[in-house]
């Protein structure tokens, strides 16, 4: 059995425009694998269906083994795939905390309504939860503004808070859409060393779409290069980034 | 002084009313982002099942309010999943939210009309006796409404505080694609809010009918006084919505004092327009991290 995320001869049309076009790829456990290509290519559609977002109209997405396409996003995320955004996405009206700690909530009895009666076992939830969210604030650096509302943080910042939220709620897969785009150099450095330790020393697995190819040398094991919707080309980082037809659609080179 | 006293204590009373329906709006303004203009029509639904309740079916008010409870708790759900819900899906603008809940409001003010003719119902029952409390005298009813209203208010706030599904409604508001991505259950969450704003609605509007009785047309007013009250307590805070009410509920009565209770209106508009000019974000404002040690 493979232990990651197989992509089975994926395909998304919307209308006569195909998206993606039989994606075959594999996202092998405790590594980082990169989806790259120029936009329009397919790769953050290539994310939604993973992540439930969106239906695959041929092909499967397993996790190891089983068949995961076609379930709803927050099924796929109680599977331990957790998902984040390019634009961000925190709930910037919740405090950094709040934030953190809504990930953080055990899954299994979200809105059970018999633990409503048993008030002394929510609050040991509800402050066990708080407990995780502060060890994964601290762990990206973001405790000390726990009570600023996510709204008032920088963008890098909330970029930190999301990862904490992934990390709370212990998702062993991050799907990763440009996770350094519009962050400054010393935050970039930060963000990557985060996904690294995630790695090494969660052993979790990442699939991430970036355009910042010193980024995607730094952490990448294995590339995948799409192109108008098919994977054009896959390997190791630098034999992929070396790759002179590569370099010759993306780069321009 | 006794009568500013007797009038303050009026307002306290429909103040607790108004706090539950500006709970009720609040909390799926808060949660869903949506602007529930069918809520009127759930109210007036719900006074008229109360209505039928006694006086069809002949229930004793106690067991008739029960049964509101939970015949609002049933509308709500079904307004999610008939209303908003294929909106929610088809990730709609909120304008076309707006206009759908117009018409789901019309058409329940509409079939209510038909169903039960245009005429005030109320309900058959003795002269309320009235009780003395200091200086102040209230009926019966009104000391129930005051009772039942805060309680219920108080209620929910602790649930509010302590309960992790609360806080998975706020951050809904603020981000509801990111709720499934969390693993957490969106449609059931939104659901779970039509059905405690409904019941929040159903509350005020037994109590409402018991005492004065209830005609098809009253959804607009009260759905613009909880709308109001929302907006000038805070649309984002349960304080803000429950102080609005009360604020709003005391100002309206304290103007009958020098003008005609004709122009109600005017001072829940006045004070809607006051707001929105010099503190927009309402009495109440979260953005004072509230969690903050002090």
């Amino acid at each position: 059995m493979n232990k990651g995320l197989t992509l089975n001869n994926v395909s998304k049309r919307f209308g006569d425009y195909w998206a993606l076009r039989d994606v075959r790829a594999f996202v092998p456990e405790a590594k980082i694998t990169a989806f790259i290509g120029p936009n329009g290519a397919g790769k953050t559609t290539l994310l939604h269906v993973i992540g439930g977002t969106l239906k695959p109209d041929a092909g499967t997405v397993k996790l190891e083994g089983e068949v995961i396409s076609g379930l709803p996003p927050h099924a796929i995320a109680r599977l331990g795939i957790g998902r984040q955004f390019q634009d961000v996405r925190v709930f910037k009206g919740l405090t950094v905390l709040q934030n953190a700690m809504v990930a953080a909530f055990p899954i299994s009895s979200q809105i059970c309504l018999p633990t409503w009666a048993g008030g002394g076992s929510e609050s040991a939830i509800l402050r066990q939860a708080e407990n995780e969210a502060l060890r994964w604030l601290e762990y990206v650096g973001m405790a000390d503004q726990r009570y600023a509302l996510a709204r008032e943080l920088s963008f890098g910042q909330q970029k930190l808070v999301s990862l904490a939220r992934l990390f709370a709620k212990q998702s062993r897969i991050l799907l990763l859409d440009e996770p350094t785009a519009g962050l400054s150099h010393q935050m970039i450095e930060k963000v990557v060393s985060l996904i690294q330790r995630a790695v090494i020393e969660q052993g979790l697995t990442v699939a991430l779409v970036e355009h910042n190819m010193s980024v995607v040398a730094d952490l990448a094991n294995w590339i995948h290069f799409l192109h108008e919707g098919h994977i054009a080309f896959s390997g190791a980082a630098a034999h992929v980034l070396g790759n002179k037809t590569v370099r010759e659609i993306y780069m321009g080179l | 002084m006794r009568l500013i006293l007797q009038l303050l204590a009026n307002g306290l009373v429909n103040g607790a009313l108004y706090a539950m329906l500006a709970v009720g709006f609040g909390l799926v303004w808060r949660s869903l982002r949506v602007f529930h203009v069918a809520f009127g029509g759930l109210f007036v639904a719900s006074a008229y099942c109360f209505h039928t309740l006694v006086m069809r079916v002949g229930l004793h008010p106690a067991p008739a309010f029960l049964g509101t409870l939970i015949f609002a708790g049933f509308t709500g759900w079904l307004c999610e999943i008939g209303l908003y819900r294929p909106f929610a899906r088809k990730g709609a603008a909120s304008s076309a939210v707006l206009i759908a809940s117009l018409g789901a409001f019309v058409a329940m003010e509409n079939f209510i009309a038909l169903a039960f003719g245009n005429k005030l119902q109320t309900v058959s029952r003795g002269l309320a006796r009235a009780i003395h409390i200091g200086p102040v005298i209230l009926t019966e009813i009104q000391l129930l409404q005051l009772v039942v209203g805060f309680g219920t208010i108080g209620l929910l706030w602790v649930l509010v505080c302590h309960l992790r599904t609360f806080k998975a409604l706020w951050a809904m508001g603020d981000q509801p694609e990111l709720i499934p991505v969390l693993g957490l259950p969106v449609h059931k969450l939104r659901a779970l809010v039509l059905v405690l704003s409904t019941v929040m609605a159903a509350v005020p509007a037994s109590l409402i009918c018991l005492d004065i009785g209830t005609d098809p047309h009253v959804g607009m007013s009260y759905l613009l006084i909880s709308a109001v009250a929302v907006l000038v307590g805070g649309a984002n805070s349960y304080a803000g919505w429950v102080v609005g009410g009360v604020a709003l509920a005391v100002m309206q009565s304290l103007a009958v004092w020098k003008f005609s209770s004709r122009w109600m209106d005017l001072v829940t508009f006045g004070l809607l327009v006051t707001m929105l000019v010099f503190r927009r974000n309402g009495l109440v404002d979260p953005q004072r991290r509230v969690e903050e040690p002090a």
